[in-house]
């Protein structure tokens, strides 16, 4: 039976975040309502939900009335050297008070500046100046929500000619700086090693595991010279491989299954949560063995 | 370059692109087997495709009509006249009528369509309207303490999902035969007169409803805030009463 190796007790809006979850998409939003299935928790796009009347609003206070809750944004634009907006954090934070959100995360990227809106995740060159301004914004945000929030390591595409310092040291830095937590996507590891050449072993090596409090998995494409994290495939088996790596070290961090195109039925996206809940038993069962 | 220059560049490259790309690409370098102009190129095609699948989910009659491709690059040029300034995605469509409107006023091509900015409007508030806020509920307690002295200030509040529209095309019958792809062998005949209609939202799905044209007025009149005194005088209570019932009209204020 699906999941049924995941000990957490969805059930519960009040649960904590544990086990693994699902990024939940408008296409399955109905039959999960309806047929209620046992997921630890649900991660929403908060953009998507960031109404206040109608259907949207009314599924989002059902869902996160019945499993513990979090959202994923894209249009803080945390990087973005235009001034935060406050009318967007505010809606933030009022949807997350109301439903009882556990967290929010968001890219280590910009989708604005000058005031357009590109609705896409764009990098930076990772410098000192970036850093120092990415850190600034978080606190800001983090003063405002009152509480930590969870920076993501974004897929790229562009080598920035100017970039000194890696990826890995980037986020370490930002993190440790504007104290927030971490959310590490694996695939987006896997990506920007195959597309910019990222040292797998070192980014490994770094990361700030204390601060990690969610793990993403999805799915990329192949395309002419390069993959594109197009979440539109199963998570691929090199990238279950590094997922095995990472969660070696942190075995009871909350995983998520993210699929955003060519969506499957809900069946195949819980099939995706129950091999990495599979791996992620088999490590903690490992831990506490080795502890004991 | 700083990162405020390099953000701008970036951003400016994908709206406009030709226009700053050159200055961009400056910032990159190859890596592997990936050019800078490849590098680029995997950033457009992302936010093409994002932004055109907005817009056909927004506009399935108007793209039905015009067929992709044309539809295409008309999204292509309508990024680059209106780019998004809200981090609403649903949003993204907002200008789109009025810049079908300009674009037929100017393009050959589009001279059999001058209806396409109608019913690209149409396609607007019906995809508006299911992201509309909730109404609040009337309160007939409150408004029967309102003296009849201060009638002359009071005006009605038309639901947020609401809007009005007059067309003399048959608006809803392309509207419907196109969103549901079915027009392609279909003839509508222009009508007799104007029609009417409005788009509301029932609960959670939106509609359409035909409206003659004392209905219209009526609403048009409550739209501009007019007075209970104003529509009493043009005859319109009975569509004022029926309208509250009908959820329409959803609360009232007194204008100071």
């Amino acid at each position: 039976m699906l999941q049924q190796t995941q000990s957490v007790d969805a059930q519960s809006s009040s649960a904590p975040i544990a086990g693994v979850g699902l990024g939940l998409r408008s296409s399955h939003i109905n039959e999960v309502l309806s047929d209620l299935p046992t997921i630890p928790w649900f991660e929403l796009l908060a953009d998507n939900h960031m109404v206040e009347g109608g259907l949207i609003a009314a599924q989002l206070q059902k869902i996160a009335g019945h499993y513990p809750t979090t959202f994923h944004s894209v249009g803080l634009s945390l990087a973005s050297v235009d001034p935060l907006d406050l009318n967007y954090l505010a809606k933030l934070k009022k949807l997350m008070r109301q439903h009882g959100v556990k967290w929010l995360s968001e890219h280590c990227c910009f989708t604005s500046v000058a005031g357009f809106h590109s609705h896409d995740l764009l990098p930076i060159p990772y410098t000192e100046e970036s850093l120092q301004h990415i850190a600034r914004r978080i606190s800001q945000v983090q003063d405002f929500l009152g509480e930590q929030i969870l920076l993501e390591n974004v897929s790229s595409y562009v080598n920035f000619a100017q970039t000194t310092i890696s990826e890995v040291d980037f986020i370490a830095t930002v993190a440790e700086q504007s104290d927030c937590l971490l959310l590490i996507d694996v695939n987006n590891v896997y990506v920007n090693h195959i597309n910019l050449g990222t040292d797998i072993d070192d980014y490994l090596a770094k990361l700030p595991y204390e601060r990690i409090k969610e793990v993403h998995l999805a799915g990329f494409d192949e395309r002419e010279g390069f993959v594109l994290d197009a979440h539109n495939n199963p998570v691929a088996e090199p990238v279950w491989e590094l997922y095995k790596q990472l969660i070696q070290i942190i075995p009871d961090v909350p995983t998520l299954i993210e699929w955003d195109n060519d969506i499957p039925s809900l069946q195949t996206l819980m099939a995706e949560a129950e091999k990495a809940a599979l791996i992620q038993n088999a490590m903690m069962h490992k831990v506490s063995h080795v502890a004991g | 370059m700083s990162l405020a220059n390099v953000e701008y560049q970036f951003l400016c490259s994908l709206i406009h692109s030709g226009n700053n790309d050159l200055d961009f690409m400056s910032e990159l370098a190859v890596v592997g087997s990936l050019s800078v102009e490849k590098q680029w190129s995997i950033y457009q095609n992302n936010i093409n495709g994002a932004h055109q699948k907005v817009l056909a989910q927004v506009y399935p009659a108007c793209l039905n009509i015009l067929g992709e491709n044309y539809f295409n690059q008309l999204c292509y040029f309508y990024r680059c006249k209106y780019p998004s300034t809200r981090p609403d995605l649903n949003m993204y469509g907002e200008y789109f009528p009025v810049f079908l409107q300009k674009r037929i006023a100017i393009k050959a091509e589009l001279s059999d369509f001058e209806y396409l900015g109608e019913l690209a409007e149409l396609e607007w508030y019906w995809h508006k309207s299911y992201f509309s806020d909730n109404d609040p509920l009337f309160d007939f307690e409150k408004l029967a303490t309102i003296s009849v002295e201060k009638y002359e200030k009071l005006s009605f509040t038309l639901s947020c999902s609401l809007s009005l529209h007059e067309t003399e095309y048959p608006l809803i019958e392309l509207w419907n035969a196109n969103s549901k792809k079915l027009a392609d062998t279909e003839t509508f005949l222009m009508p007799d007169s104007k029609q009417y209609f409005c788009i509301f939202r029932e609960k959670f799905k939106p509609l359409i409803e035909m409206l003659n044209e004392r209905q219209y007025v009526c609403l048009s009149l409550i739209y501009n805030k007019a007075s209970i005194v104003e529509l009493s005088e043009a005859g319109l209570q009975n569509e004022l009463m029926s309208f509250i019932e009908s959820g329409w009209v959803t609360g009232f204020s007194i204008d100071n």
